[in-house]
């Protein structure tokens, strides 16, 4: 099953210790991801519609602050619920949203990146990817958000000024499938400055596969299996009694 | 560095908002404390586009976070936008205002600088606030 973006969200504030907002999933195989920016060394917890998600990964500028934080909840509730992050302390903070459906409902993410940068114009972050067919989505805390953001290997899906500030995040995906192997984002900021981010690939839902019987005549198949009566189908019971 | 400050004045350095920063590049700034936290909804008015805040109990605040919570809600007319927990200082109206500083209980300080968007430095160093003054160059 090949996965498809669903929907995207944001939002910011220019001094928060926790910070809510909305999102809608719909769908089927879901997976939520969201991405935390802060301009503080702490801490981030997030939730959706109550239900804790997990941390992918955080980096940050060496000297501390300009920090971001990447999560997932496999099976998010569907419809339009509330998306909590909790900080350590209050801070400048933006976030991005954004849930797909046709993803695997384990062993997400297939792979990761968190790094940081502490002066660059582009900044790229590469994972090695395991899965076939698998997407990147990454998110990114800039420093210099003045200018407009750029993402390459993909688009921006969300882009979240801080309310006062220059600092925005930005949560983007390669709009499509990615190879194995290394594969990138790389985002761009206006002047040579602070930036750290995380880059996930997400793996696809497995098709479910053709079952293998042993028919009546002894020969196991996969595919097109021709009962006793002769008749072919997807669905027979073997000879041990099982469908 | 100071994009958004010009010198005129025999060198003073002037923010675009008119207001002065002593030539050497130092700004007063008062310490206020943090008394506790508080809540906002945040809604848009279709009508206006005007971003209103509106004060909710921390309680409210916390039953977000609960499945199937409800959003909040402020009539036709409004969109919510987000909910946040912040900071309340001991100042009039609870904000931290311009060239004002509180230190946090990590022992950071937070600032608000009057600069040109005004600018809110979440974390500065004990010794970068000396005798009340900062170094505004150093985060333009």
């Amino acid at each position: 099953m090949a996965i498809a973006r669903d929907a995207t969200s944001s939002t910011s504030s220019a001094s928060a210790s926790s910070l809510t907002w909305a999102h809608t999933c719909t769908g089927s195989d879901r997976i939520l991801i969201v991405t935390v920016g802060m301009d503080a060394d702490t801490t981030c917890t997030a939730t959706y519609n109550g239900v804790s998600m997990t941390e992918i990964g955080n980096a940050q500028r060496s000297a501390g602050g300009v920090k971001t934080f990447l999560f997932y909840l496999i099976a998010p509730a569907t419809g339009s619920n509330n998306i909590v992050a909790t900080l350590g302390t209050s801070t400048k903070v933006a976030s991005g949203a954004v849930s797909y459906t046709g993803a695997k409902q384990s062993g997400q993410p297939d792979s990761f990146t968190a790094t940081f940068n502490d002066g660059t114009t582009s900044f790229a972050v590469s994972t090695t990817v395991v899965a076939s067919d698998c997407w990147l989505v990454g998110g990114t805390r800039m420093q210099d958000g003045l200018a407009e953001p750029t993402t390459a290997g993909g688009i921006t899906l969300t882009e979240a000024p801080t309310t006062g500030a220059g600092q925005k995040t930005v949560l983007s995906d390669s709009n499509g499938t990615v190879g194995t192997g290394s594969q990138s984002i790389t985002w761009g900021q206006g002047v040579a400055d602070n930036i750290s981010g995380v880059v996930a690939s997400i793996a696809p839902a497995v098709a479910a596969g053709p079952t293998t019987v042993k028919t009546w005549d002894g020969v196991t198949q996969s595919t097109g299996i021709k009962t006793y009566f002769g008749v072919t189908t997807a669905n027979v019971k073997s000879v041990d009694g099982a469908t | 560095m100071i994009d958004h400050l010009t010198q005129e004045n025999g060198g003073a350095l002037l923010k675009e908002d008119g207001g002065a920063i002593s030539h050497d590049g130092f700004v007063s700034v008062t310490e206020v404390q943090i008394v506790g936290s508080r809540a906002f909804h945040y809604f848009t008015n279709t009508t206006t586009q005007e971003l209103v805040r509106v004060p909710c109990t921390l309680a409210e605040y916390d039953s977000l976070a609960v499945q199937g919570a409800a959003q909040p809600s402020n009539g036709s007319g409004f969109v919510w936008v987000n909910s946040v927990k912040e900071n309340e200082y001991d100042t009039v109206d609870g904000d931290l205002h311009d060239d004002q500083y509180a230190v946090t209980p990590s022992g950071h300080k937070v600032v608000r600088l009057s600069f040109f968007p005004p600018l809110l430095v979440d974390s500065v160093e004990a010794d970068e606030i000396v005798n009340g003054k900062i170094d505004a160059l150093k985060f333009t």
